[in-house]
Formats: C-alpha cells, sequence, structure tokens
C-alpha cells in the first residue's frame, strides 16, 4: 500500500517537474533570443541557434535539477551549441541583420544615429565579452551565473564585462582604446601627482 | 562616425561626455588626471554604464517583446505532451 503510494508521488512529482521545465524554457524564450542575437549577430543564425538549443534541452531535460539555476542550465546550452555549430562560419556584422525595429520608428534621427553607432560598436567587441556583457545588462543575470553559464572564473566574468564596457566607452568617445588601468584605478592623489610629473615634463 | 555618438553622448549625458571627454582632453594637454568639471573618471564611467543600459534595452527590448515562433513554442508543446503520455 505504502509503495503503491509511494510510486504515485514520485509520478506526480515527475510530472510536476516536467511541467515546470516546459513553462521555465518557454519563459526564458524572449532573454535566449536576445542571447543568441549577442553570440551571432544575425538574426536567422539566432533563431536557428535558438531551435537548435531547445532541442538539446528538450533531449537533455532529465539531467536538469529541478530547484537549480535553470538560466544558468540553459544559457550554457545555448552556448555550447553556439561553439559547436556557429563559431567556424564567419562572423557576420551586418547593420541589416540588427533589431531594425530598434532604429526604425518611436527614436529621434539623432538618437538612431546613435543606437547604430553602439551597435556597430557591440560587434567589434570580442564574443566572449559581448556575451558576458548582454547576460549582465539584458539578462540580470549575476557575475556567478555568467561565470557558471560560461564555464569561466567568476572574475573572468567580472573582467570581461568590465572590459566590454570600458571599450565600448572608449570607441563611442572615438577613441581607439580604453583609458589604461593604471590611469583609471588611481587613487586622485596618485593622477594628481602623476599629472604633475607629466605637466612638468 | 564615432565622433557622432560623442556628440550625442555629450547631449544625452552631459555629465558622462563632458566628464569622459574633459577628461581625456586634460590629460592630453596636462599629461594629468584632475578633472575639470569635479566629476571622476569614475563618475563618468558609472554615468556611461547607465546611458549603455539604456540603450542596450532600447536595442535588444523589441527582439525580446517580438512573438515567439510558432514552430519553436510547438516543439515544446509536442514534447510536453509526449511526456505527460509516457508518465
Amino acid at each position: 500500500m505504502h509503495g503503491t503510494m509511494g510510486m504515485e508521488r514520485q509520478r506526480d512529482e515527475a510530472r510536476r517537474a516536467q511541467q515546470d521545465f516546459h513553462d521555465l524554457l518557454v519563459a526564458l524564450l524572449p532573454k535566449l533570443r536576445v542571447q543568441a542575437l549577442a553570440l551571432t549577430r544575425n538574426r536567422a543564425a539566432a533563431e536557428d541557434l535558438v531551435q537548435d538549443a531547445v532541442a538539446n534541452a528538450l533531449a537533455a531535460q532529465d539531467s536538469f535539477t529541478p530547484g537549480t539555476n535553470f538560466a544558468a542550465w540553459m544559457h550554457r546550452i545555448l552556448r555550447n551549441r553556439f561553439i559547436s555549430t556557429l563559431r567556424k562560419q564567419r562572423e557576420t556584422t551586418d547593420i541589416e541583420d540588427l533589431p531594425t525595429s530598434a532604429f526604425a520608428v518611436g527614436a529621434a534621427h539623432e538618437d538612431r544615429m546613435v543606437l547604430k553607432e553602439l551597435s556597430r560598436a557591440l560587434g567589434r567587441l570580442p564574443a566572449d565579452q559581448r556575451e558576458a556583457l548582454f547576460m549582465v545588462v539584458l539578462q540580470g543575470l549575476s557575475y556567478e551565473e555568467v561565470a557558471s553559464a560560461t564555464g569561466c572564473a567568476v572574475g573572468t566574468a567580472k573582467s570581461r564585462v568590465f572590459r566590454a564596457r570600458r571599450q565600448l566607452q572608449a570607441w563611442l568617445l572615438g577613441e581607439e582604446r580604453p583609458a589604461a588601468p593604471a590611469a583609471r584605478s588611481a587613487h586622485p592623489a596618485m593622477r594628481a601627482m602623476l599629472g604633475e610629473a607629466h605637466g612638468g615634463v | 562616425m564615432m565622433r557622432y555618438a560623442a556628440a550625442r553622448l555629450a547631449a544625452a549625458y552631459p555629465p558622462v561626455a563632458v566628464g569622459a571627454m574633459g577628461d581625456r582632453e586634460q590629460r592630453r594637454k596636462t599629461g594629468g588626471g584632475r578633472q575639470r568639471d569635479g566629476l571622476g573618471e569614475d563618475g563618468a564611467e558609472a554615468a556611461f554604464d547607465l546611458w549603455l543600459q539604456r540603450n542596450l534595452h532600447q536595442l535588444y527590448d523589441n527582439v525580446a517583446q517580438e512573438p515567439l515562433p510558432p514552430e519553436l513554442l510547438r516543439l515544446i508543446e509536442e514534447d510536453r505532451k509526449n511526456r505527460n503520455k509516457s508518465s
């Protein structure tokens, strides 16, 4: 009797976990599509990537532990799929492949120009930096989750996001490289001293 | 072209651009790191990061709001049905 009830309970739990899995997957799809675009920089390739990643996730759903971080698990699958299928292809950075709706309406001409420049600058970033930046800024993942999804150390995840931000800032200000880390992080008094030393030359 | 963004950055976020560009300009002239407008480089970076966040959302939120491809939803729902049948 107890055995039968136990088995039924187990079956119910398994059914609930599967239900949750599919619901979690559907809820995450919009973010996955953005992340796929960050990786591929191409709308058609991004759609293919999401489709393939979803197929992989469905096939591997028994390996997901309910209650653990689904977003990190799914981003890892998306990333692995990208690496295995798309990285060998020539990167496409055609501006026409980017979300044209952002450029088309709802923004003044000048704002659209800025968005285009930002988009172009994003395309120049190394893929690992762009990926980490999108995960943190657009997906709201923590550095720990980024590290888990991309298989790197937390410090590396932080560094990638930091370097992406500073490089974009430099490019959008018309400079090729960000300010030297030493100059950026130095204490103001140290910077002032350095300034006086250089100024005196 | 990037200069255009710099000009727009200045218009959109005066403290960002004035701070960042003024800082860089001044460093070139004097070799120093003193701020012309009192905004530290860290402040300029934080302001740029906010600007970046806002504009990244403007660029990509539309993608996130687009209708999901029906074939993708079908793939998930079929798997859900098959799993429910077999369990």
